[in-house]
């Protein structure tokens, strides 16, 4: 019992780190991510990498280096395809739904590339990237990965709390969600802003695919959209934009999950995850945080 | 001809499906639904037919069964979508479709599981699949022009403006979520039934891509759209073979471009280009327009 | 009786009093004025009556029937239609396609079928003929000056044949000429009899087109009656020259 609670946290600290980004992202440039799963596999993919090139190399350059290239590839994104969708439509709908759409090509093309380097199969990850070992307290195993997982995604959320709520870029983050001509008027540059918040979320999602990577000890070019299921629930139960209620919803799916293939059909998971979203859906479409910056 | 159509039969195919599925998000699409149920009906299109064909069941009365499936699914879950907009809509829909790939992957007795369903057999006949392509599109090109067209537009823009208007807002939104929906099962009834294998390749996030591929690189929004989009979509594997390994990298580019750079697709470039050259001999030049007449 | 009655009616958004309690009517044929400090609850009102603002409390009768029996898509068929601050039209369709997407909407297949009706493509061009539009009619309507836009969109309310017709701030952004030019337009739709709810900033257009004036501040009604003598009453002289009245 108490062992598929540690293991359920820990899945959901993944979720929430995960899911962080896309719901910031949405909130605040009003841009769904349908690339964010992508982007989390090119984290798992650069942790393969690293470790298969240059054997040996340290754990947390690899974490570190796994974060810039996918902050990068956000940056990237904001730059080179949503900037300049902005700038052709005036439409806000159309904006909304073009952007979309490019995430989806985005995403195409990552997950092209990344099958250049794993030829299209599942790759293990070697061992010696991080050496997982196993605790057992009071009659439960923990793993020193799972340790990490859930300081790390712990420690983060909180950093990101605090940056939305008291952090000066956070509060033009939230005014920039509210309207954004307004923002710009008062003086907040929407342009940084929307860099360095498409930036933050692509190096949580590279993050959150290293741990994974190193968890289930194997990268895949689609692992990314079983997660991204995982995430529209999440959000759908949290609201979009709230920080506490995405992490605790996050954390409250995994377990809901973990127990009910502990307990139940295993093949029920994504059963139960889909039936949950259509509850939400049904009965609280704005997700149990009602207040906060988020636009529906 | 009909040497060609049968030499051909394979790309013809293809080029069918992915038409439908490119019109199956269009007419979603146009009236301001933005849908990613397609696949997820594509899907339940394709296993109902795999095993109903298996079961001996005549391919008209499938394909009858396959479209009325598709519709009532739509009807079930419409009364959810009504009350999302845009994003919500968006993310709804994929998880539904996310959620379907899931079930076809653990509902095995249905769908045969990692496997998926073969040896169903090819009943289709090519000239029925194209007449079911041409059907389809006459509906899109009839419903794009005249009362409803007028009406789906102002439903794109402006759902509030449309109300004011008269335009019963939920209800042309239920139907053409309906329609779009009919559309996909039925592209997944033409590829069961004409390749004779289903599985969740063909359901998989690749296949999303794809059908919205097809229809931004025609164009989102005019009828002729997804049609262009499905032939260049077909064809252009065959010539960018010599590109070997980065021809899905070339692909993804060149659908990203167009995305971010020319989102009317190609269709909206033609046009725009024949409004070039037909703009010297308009009868009324935009100038003696441009004042506002005094009343 | 009363062609428009409000009863008492509030819209809360949370704590936010955007309309508190405000009660008046418009009579048939009457010009109704609108005013009132920004913020002071006129397009939430508008937006309660067209029901795209949900009532906290009260009652809206248009024509004999409470309205929130009626579905927003159907007001516009008990004859009750608007225009919105901002300008929106649909820019794919032309000028013509516009005004008829708005005329064919409710009961086009009744009119085909009574004999010698007029359809609603017959009723559409009449109204564009009448309002000096023929010149514009397969323009799209991105390309045309604001006024022209403008005036489009009230040709496009009127083609629904309404009984009263609420306008947001039809003259906002508008240079003095295509101020006038409105105006004249309004003037005449009054003298022939259609009933009007007008939202304006500039008080002093409505002191000259309007025959009775309601004045909102602060989400209540500061006070209502004949255009001039209203004006001038002292709380409205505060509000407006308090210091809380803004031009955009």
């Amino acid at each position: 019992m108490l062992q598929y609670l540690v293991n359920g946290l820990s899945l959901g600290a993944i979720y929430a780190l995960f899911s962080l980004g896309l719901s910031i992202s949405w909130a605040g440039l009003n841009i769904l991510n349908l690339a964010h799963g992508t982007v989390f596999m090119v984290g798992a993919l650069t942790a393969w990498l690293l470790s298969e090139q240059l054997p040996g190399v340290p754990f947390l350059l690899v974490l570190v280096i796994a974060m810039v290239i996918c902050g990068l590839i956000g940056l990237a994104m904001e730059l080179v395809v949503f900037r300049q969708i902005r700038r052709r439509t005036s439409d806000g709908n159309q904006q909304t739904l073009t952007t979309v759409i490019a995430t989806v090509a985005t995403s195409s093309l990552l997950i092209a590339i990344a099958e250049q380097f794993t030829g299209g199969q599942p790759q293990g990850l070697s061992q010696d990237l991080f050496v997982v070992s196993g605790y057992t307290v009071f009659g439960i195993r923990i793993t020193n990965i799972q340790i990490a997982i859930i300081v790390i995604a712990a420690v983060l959320s909180f950093a990101v709390a605090w940056f939305i709520k008291r952090g000066r870029q956070g509060q033009a983050l939230r005014a920039l969600s509210v309207d954004r001509d307004m923002a710009k008027l008062v003086g907040v540059s929407a342009d940084r802003l929307s860099a360095l918040t498409m930036f933050g979320a692509g190096a949580m999602a590279g993050l959150a695919g290293v741990l994974l990577a190193v968890q289930i000890n194997a990268v895949e070019a689609h692992m990314g959209e079983a997660l991204l299921f995982k995430a529209f629930a999440i959000i759908i139960i949290a609201g979009v934009g709230s920080i506490g209620a995405t992490v605790a919803a996050a954390v409250a799916l995994a377990l809901v999950e973990t127990f009910v293939a502990a307990y139940w059909v295993s093949d029920l998971r994504d059963v139960v995850v889909f039936a949950l979203i259509i509850l939400f859906l049904l009965v609280r479409p704005q997700g149990i945080s009602s207040k906060g910056w988020q636009r529906a | 001809m009909i040497d060609w159509l049968a030499a051909n039969a394979p790309l013809l195919r293809n080029i069918s499906v992915l038409a439908l599925l490119g019109y199956s998000v269009q007419l979603a699409l146009r009236a301001g639904v933005f849908s990613f149920a397609t696949v997820g009906f594509y899907a339940i299109g394709g296993y109902v037919t795999a095993n109903l064909l298996k079961a001996g069941w005549n391919w008209v009365a499938v394909m009858a069964l396959v479209i009325v499936v598709g519709f009532v699914f739509a009807l079930v879950i419409s009364p959810v979508l009504n009350r999302l907009r845009h994003l919500f809509l968006a993310m709804a829909t994929l998880a539904f479709t996310l959620f379907i790939q899931s079930l076809a992957l653990s509902w095995a007795t249905f769908t045969g599981g990692a496997q998926g369903m073969f040896g169903v057999r090819r009943v289709l006949p090519q000239g029925a699949m194209i007449a079911i392509v041409v059907v389809v599109v006459l509906i899109v090109w009839l419903t794009q022009r005249g009362v409803l067209g007028r009406a789906t537009s102002a439903l794109r823009h402006d759902e509030l403006l449309a109300a004011s208007l008269g335009v019963n807002v939920s209800r042309q939104q239920t139907m053409a979520f309906a329609a779009s929906s009919g559309v996909g099962a039925l592209a997944g009834f033409v590829q069961v039934s004409t390749t004779g294998v289903f599985g969740p390749d063909d359901i998989s996030f690749s296949t999303v891509v794809t059908s919205l591929t097809v229809l931004v690189v025609g164009g989102a929004i005019i009828w002729a759209g997804p049609l262009v989009g499905a032939i260049l979509v077909g064809t252009l594997p065959l010539y960018l073979v010599k590109a070997g390994n980065l021809s899905l990298i070339i692909q993804a580019v060149v659908v990203l471009a167009i995305v971010v750079y020319q989102p009317e697709g190609l269709v909206g470039i033609v046009k725009y280009l024949f409004s070039i050259i037909r703009k010297p001999f308009r009868k009324k030049p935009r100038e003696t327009t441009a004042g506002a007449p005094a009343s | 009786m009363s062609l428009l009655v409000l009863d008492d009616v509030k819209v809360h958004y949370g704590g936010v009093r955007a309309v508190d309690g405000v009660s008046f009517s418009v009579e048939p044929g009457q010009l109704c004025g609108m005013v009132g400090p920004n913020g002071s609850g006129k397009t939430t009102t508008i937006n309660a009556i067209t029901r795209t603002a949900k009532l906290t409390s009260g009652r809206i009768t248009f024509d004999g029937t409470d309205i929130a029996n009626v579905p927003p898509f159907k007001l516009r068929r008990i004859g009750l239609v608007r225009t919105f601050q901002g300008i929106r039209l649909i820019p794919d369709l032309t000028v013509r396609d516009n005004i008829r997407l708005a005329a064919e909407q409710h009961g086009h297949k009744r009119r085909k079928s009574r004999a010698g009706a007029v359809t609603p493509d017959a009723f559409s061009e009449a109204l564009i003929e009448r309002f000096g539009l023929s010149d514009v009619k397969n323009e799209r309507p991105g390309a045309l000056p604001y006024g022209t836009q403008r005036r489009v969109e009230i040709v496009r309310a009127l083609s629904t044949s309404p009984k009263l017709l609420l306008l947001d701030e039809p003259v906002a952004g508008m240079n003095h000429a295509e101020r006038a030019d409105i105006a004249n337009v309004l003037k005449e739709l009054h003298a022939e009899g259609l009933s009007m709810l007008i939202i304006e900033h500039d008080l002093r257009m409505l002191l000259n087109l309007s025959d009775h004036l309601v004045v909102l501040n602060f989400g209540k009604l500061l006070a209502e009656g004949e255009p001039h003598a209203t004006a001038s009453l002292p709380d409205v002289q505060r509000a407006y020259l308090g210091g809380s009245i803004e031009r955009d």
